[in-house]
């Protein structure tokens, strides 16, 4: 019996593992676009709107998108260039 | 051989993984803190204005400079006021302590081929007409803030994203322009003495190509309503906050 339970989860871990591991195409998707999610926000705003559905867009996301750079810091001019204190 | 202990001990391993996996998914899908505000580093404070009529003028208006940081902040949602991007700024290139009311905006849109197919002027043309007069309005309605001698003019500053990166790696390129107008011509504007479409040829305006100058601009404008009709698809408006 104790044989029995042993082999049952390594069973379910074998399982487990399997179901977690990406396929051939999934890895090439996810090498295409390397940088998934840039945070922890980020990663709570595409739970939260699933594909398919209404997205909800609060002012909170878009602050956090580009504070977070998401899209990478630009080249751009300071304001330190235009105008003084 | 009894194999029921170290059994045991994986189980329990796996269970204790297992609850901390369920703890972190929960975690990370609970709603975040709502911002109600915009951050407070919108506005340039009183004391880090360089001379006694800077200092004087941001002390006077601070309320007003607050609502108009909050009023952009929820009610164009696709505009980031800058950091220290209101306040009562010099303009560089003017010779004396004249002090213009500024707002510094980056406008959030993504770049079309449409609109790359302009030239740079066509392109801030554009720019120009859709937010310079709007902006110009919002600013001036702080009470007693045109009778306000002290006040020299305004500058409003719009960047914009010209070219998405080019690799992964890279970074994107942002395009601006910097408008000066005196007061004499804002207030010609307001009060419908100006119209729109000779605003441009009335104010200065200069140019940058990501960190590069590209000096004065000559610009065309027009009236143009799309502060006033453009709305965010999905977008929810925070509790308590009504936009006109």
């Amino acid at each position: 019996m104790r044989i029995d339970h042993w082999k049952f989860l390594l069973g379910a871990s074998v399982l487990l593992v399997l179901a977690g591991c990406a396929t051939s195409d999934e890895w090439a998707t996810w090498k295409e676009h390397p940088t998934h999610f840039a945070s922890g926000d980020h990663f709570f705003f595409s739970t939260r709107n699933k594909e398919g559905g209404t997205p909800r867009v609060t002012r909170q996301d878009i602050a956090l998108a580009r504070d977070q750079g998401w899209w990478g810091k630009p080249i751009t001019v300071g304001q330190e260039a235009i105008l003084e204190r | 051989m009894d194999i029921s202990r170290p059994a045991h001990r994986i189980a329990q391993t796996f269970r204790r993984g297992l609850a901390a996996v369920v703890l972190v998914t929960l975690a990370m899908a609970a709603p975040g803190p709502t911002l109600a505000a915009p951050a407070d580093d919108s506005v340039l404070p009183p004391e880090q204005h360089t001379s006694e009529k800077g200092k004087r003028l941001a002390a006077r208006y601070a309320p007003a400079l607050h609502d108009l940081s909050a009023k952009v902040y929820h009610c164009m949602p696709w505009v980031e006021v800058k950091r220290n991007g209101i306040g009562f700024y010099k303009p560089k290139h003017l010779d004396g302590d004249l002090r213009y009311l500024s707002i510094n905006l980056y406008i959030d849109q993504q770049p079309s081929p449409e609109f790359a197919a302009y030239t740079i002027e066509e392109r801030a043309s554009r720019m120009f007409s859709r937010y310079v007069g709007p902006m110009v309005r919002r600013m001036s309605e702080a009470p007693g803030l045109m009778a306000d001698p002290s006040l020299d003019g305004f500058t409003v500053i719009l960047e914009w994203l010209k070219q998405a990166a080019a690799t992964p790696s890279g970074r994107p390129v942002h395009e601006t322009i910097a408008v000066f107008m005196d007061r004499a011509t804002a207030g010609d504007y307001l009060a419908g003495r100006l119209p729109a479409r000779e605003l441009a040829a009335r104010a200065r305006v200069l140019g940058w190509d990501g960190e590069t100058a590209v000096g004065p601009l000559r610009l065309t404008s027009w009236d143009d309503d799309f502060v006033a009709t453009y709305k965010v698809s999905n977008y929810q408006l925070a509790p308590g906050v009504s936009c006109p």
